[in-house]
């Protein structure tokens, strides 16, 4: 399989400072991946490695198989980034921006850069100076979108944008999703993450916790549990990968993790089991269990 | 339909809709304010103010009125106004003549900065709409904004007034009587008022805070040039009564001290001010009267390299850099003319521009001997005064010219501190291509401020001087230029900084002072020793003029040349191997 990013043993020193530690991540050509993670995890770091802005301090960063910071040029020529915080030129005007982005990364299609402002419903004509954080952020994604790249590394590219034009967003990347383009996005909004990636990783205090589809990481995680039985369920809390358990009116409400199900629904059919339910955790939960669970 | 209706007129009525709360948002401004304009006024009113002393000594009561004659000469007149001390000989008169054009200058810039804080640049960041939805009047803002200015003019009329009668008073025989230091501060005030005036009307006209400032020093600079011709011909006089800048002059401090042109500024600010209260009663907030014009949709060939972008920053810095050294140097070649005295008559500058040249006048000569001395002295090197004088001036712009060419390096440094650098590099330009474009630009810059300001002091010399055989345009240019591979050294120096310190790179400016102190103290005037001037590239450049015969030596120049372009390739060499921009997150 070919590579559009390979991360292997990648640590960043800041001074005494470490800000990655030991960071491993495979993204395979035209997969779309979600890198997510709390504030401060070390996820726009990361980023900057790829880019060839920061230098890796110790492992291997490799972009279409050539060195991040040795090659930066030349990958370069084939990547698209949008920064969550896209600070401008004052004094030039959004289409300046977005034709001197265009440009420098290679090929023009004018067509393409009209329709997408005409989406992305952008002034071209106005001073960055008078823009809004959105607007800011949709020059540069017209800028990324317009030009004919193999991977955009998007970095909270949406922070600013409103529902509307967070779909225009997610058109776009399904679309380079369909042409077989690889995006590397680190974002907050759990809906786009769900809807856009194949794979996610979660960083917590510089390091990958977890990577995988969606679906492996629920595995990893808890369902919520609501059961109303014949008898008094006893003995529960002694059971391993049980937690929060609370008697509710409607019925007993607890969470398992998702190893431990069977041991569980085990225990519960010697009370009578009246109701059932379990509910698999949302995308949002599994990523507060994970944001969480260091600071605990 | 009335002002009434357009401001508020709700159940508190007129006086509370409009100016609620105008008291406490003055106190506020001038809370946010203490240090900023405290620091101006110090600093701007500590120069007007130490300069009484400090020309007092510099030019001895029996040499003081030598000068008139240059100051009479119509390109000086242009430069201060109308020459007062030429018919009313006090050193107050001559001060006032030296000084009152440029101080007032400056206070109207310190009020345009501070009028476009307090109001349009408030309202662009969001500010003044937190402000509005308090219960505060429409008019309140700028009622407070216009209160605060007039503080702030009056504290900086008092503080130069009193501090200047004290001199006056302490000094010998300076004819600084209290009424003319008061009214000295008050012009200074009342200057400042009427340019807020116009800059807070400006800020209701135009779409945002950059645009009002622009238009504020644009009307700045047309009332400085339209007051010219009436304060050089009195026929014209009308142009310098309807210009706040010459309009200025006419209060004539320390001569006949006439106080109704401070009370015809009064009326132009009160009208200006009423003006722009009607304005911003019927525009939205945050727009502008004069829509703004719509900038290019697409970029210019400038958009397509890292270089045209470096360029397309720099554009507006470049024009204004080389036109104020060519002014600057137009300036000086105004007095090329009147040498002779000026020289002669002063201890300070014998050393300085005859110096170099071994020449000394005995001090008991009287004025018109020393002239003759002086002349046979310069004959007998084979050069003229002129080219003295114009040595010492470069040595001086040359070492002011590092200051254009180190901030187009700093540039690229500020582009990294402010995430832009990091958006042109993330597209495919290799850190060399991005560094060398600014490096290039500063290169090129140094030697554009040289070359402009040798033009102007020759284009000016030209009107000022009875023959230009004593200052060809070879020479300007070749007493200029010499200083540029001087220049390019220092950019290196700035380049290898960004590279390998970039959070240091300002030690450009610490090298600058150091330059500026140890060759112009330590070589001028032998205050420091001598050896610490060779720590700076200056000391090698080669005394101009040289003796008939002699050629300049390309060896030096050759040389510095060389170690700036190996200083800027290390620069760009490591820049190229460090982190940009380290940040965490």
């Amino acid at each position: 399989m070919n590579y559009n990013v390979e991360v292997t043993n990648l640590d960043k020193h800041f001074g005494k400072f470490q800000a990655l530690k030991g960071v491993n991540l495979q993204i395979a050509e035209g997969e779309v991946f979600a890198y997510i993670g709390p504030n401060g995890a070390g996820k726009s770091t990361t980023i900057r490695v790829l880019l060839g802005i920061l230098q890796a301090s110790r492992g291997e960063v490799k972009v279409f198989g050539m060195d991040a910071w040795k090659d930066a040029v030349e990958i370069h020529k084939r990547i698209a980034y949008v920064p969550g915080d896209v600070n401008l030129w004052p004094n030039l005007t959004g289409g300046e921006v977005i034709d001197l982005f265009v440009n420098l990364r290679g090929k023009h299609d004018k067509a393409l850069r009209a329709r997408l402002i005409k989406d992305f419903n952008l002034d071209p004509t106005k001073k960055c100076r008078t823009y809004s954080k959105g607007n800011r952020q949709k020059v540069a994604l017209v800028a990324a979108f317009a030009s004919d790249v193999d991977l955009y590394i998007l970095d909270e590219p949406t922070s600013g944008l409103d529902p509307l034009m967070e779909q225009v967003f997610q058109a776009c990347v399904l679309e380079q999703k369909r042409k077989g383009k690889g995006v590397f996005l680190s974002s907050h909004i759990m809906s786009e993450v769900e809807r856009l990636c194949d794979r996610v990783g979660i960083i917590r205090d510089g390091e990958v916790v977890q990577t995988g589809t969606l679906d492996d990481l629920r595995h990893l995680t808890r369902y919520a549990m609501t059961v109303v039985t014949e008898r008094t369920v006893e003995g529960l809390g002694a059971l391993q990968g049980v937690h929060d358990i609370a008697n509710e009116a409607y019925g007993l409400h607890f969470y398992v993790d998702t190893a431990h199900m069977g041991a569980v629904v085990n225990h519960l059919n010697g009370f009578g089991i009246k109701k059932l339910e379990s509910v698999p955790p949302s995308l949002e939960e599994l990523f507060m269990q994970h944001y969480r669970r260091e600071s605990a | 339909m009335t002002a009434r209706e357009e401001l508020g007129t709700g159940r508190g009525g007129f006086f509370i809709e409009n100016f609620a709360n105008t008291g406490l948002l003055t106190q506020f401004m001038l809370r946010r304010e203490r240090v900023n304009t405290l620091l101006w006024i110090l600093i701007f009113g500590g120069v007007v103010i130490l300069l009484v002393p400090g020309l007092f000594y510099a030019l001895p009561a029996d040499e003081r009125f030598a000068i008139v004659d240059a100051l009479a000469m119509p390109a000086m007149v242009l430069m201060v106004g109308p020459a007062y001390s030429a018919y009313h000989q006090t050193f107050g008169a001559l001060y006032t003549n030296f000084m009152m054009l440029f101080s007032a200058l400056t206070a109207a810039l310190m009020n345009i900065f501070l009028v476009i804080r307090l109001t349009r640049a408030d309202e662009e960041k969001g500010r003044y709409e937190v402000l509005r939805s308090l219960p505060v009047g429409r008019l309140s803002n700028l009622g407070a904004a216009m209160v605060t200015a007039l503080i702030v003019n009056i504290a900086l009329a008092l503080f130069v007034g009193l501090f200047m009668f004290a001199f006056g008073t302490v000094l010998y025989d300076t004819g600084m009587c209290f009424n003319g230091s008061m009214l000295w501060g008050a012009t200074l005030g009342a200057t400042g008022m009427v340019f807020g005036a116009f800059t807070v009307l400006f800020a209701q006209l135009t779409a945002s805070a950059r645009t009002a400032m622009g238009y504020a020093f644009l009307t700045l600079g047309v009332f400085f040039f339209l007051r010219a011709p009436g304060d050089i011909d009195a026929e014209w006089e009308i142009l310098a009564l309807i210009s706040p800048m010459g309009l200025l002059l006419r209060t004539e401090a320390y001569i006949s001290n006439a106080w109704w042109p401070i009370a015809a500024m009064a009326g132009i600010c009160v009208l200006l001010i009423a003006i722009a209260f009607k304005l911003t009663a019927i525009r939205d907030i945050d727009q502008g009267l004069i829509p703004a014009r719509a900038g290019r949709a697409h970029g210019s060939f400038l958009m397509k390299t890292p270089s045209g972008l470096a360029f397309k920053l720099m554009r507006t810095g470049i024009v204004v850099w080389v036109l104020s050294m060519f002014a600057i140097g137009a300036s000086y070649g105004a007095v090329l003319g009147a040498l002779d005295e000026f020289i002669a008559s002063n201890e300070m500058y014998q050393q300085l521009i005859l110096g170099p040249f071994g020449i000394t006048i005995p001090q008991e000569l009287p004025l018109e001997e020393a002239i003759i001395y002086m002349r046979r002295a310069v004959s007998a090197v084979g050069v003229s005064l002129p080219q003295m004088f114009s040595s010492m001036i470069f040595l001086i712009m040359g070492i002011f010219a590092t200051v254009p060419a180190a901030l187009f390096v700093l540039k690229a440094r500020s582009e990294e501190n402010e995430t832009r650098a990091e958006l042109v590099l993330a597209a495919s330009v290799s850190r060399t291509r991005y560094l060398t474009g600014f490096v290039i630009l500063a290169f090129i810059m140094a030697a554009l401020v040289q070359l402009f300001s040798a033009l102007g002091m020759f284009a000016v010399g030209l009107t000022t001087m009875e023959s230009m055989d004593d200052f060809p345009l070879t020479f300007a240019l070749q007493v200029a230029l010499i200083f540029v591979p001087a220049i390019w050294v220092k950019v290196g120096i700035a380049v290898l900084l960004v590279g390998a310190l970039p959070k240091k790179a300002g030690f450009i400016w610490a090298y600058f002072a150091y330059t500026f102190i140890f060759l112009f103290f330590g070589r001028g005037f032998g205050i420091t020793p001598e050896w610490m001037a060779y720590l700076s590239p200056y000391a090698f450049v080669e005394q101009l003029p040289l003796a008939p015969g002699e050629s300049i030596n390309p060896v030096p120049p050759v040389i510095k040349t060389a170690l700036a372009i190996a200083l800027s390739v290390i620069g760009i060499r490591l820049y190229g191997k460090r982190d940009v921009n380290a940040v965490i997150g």
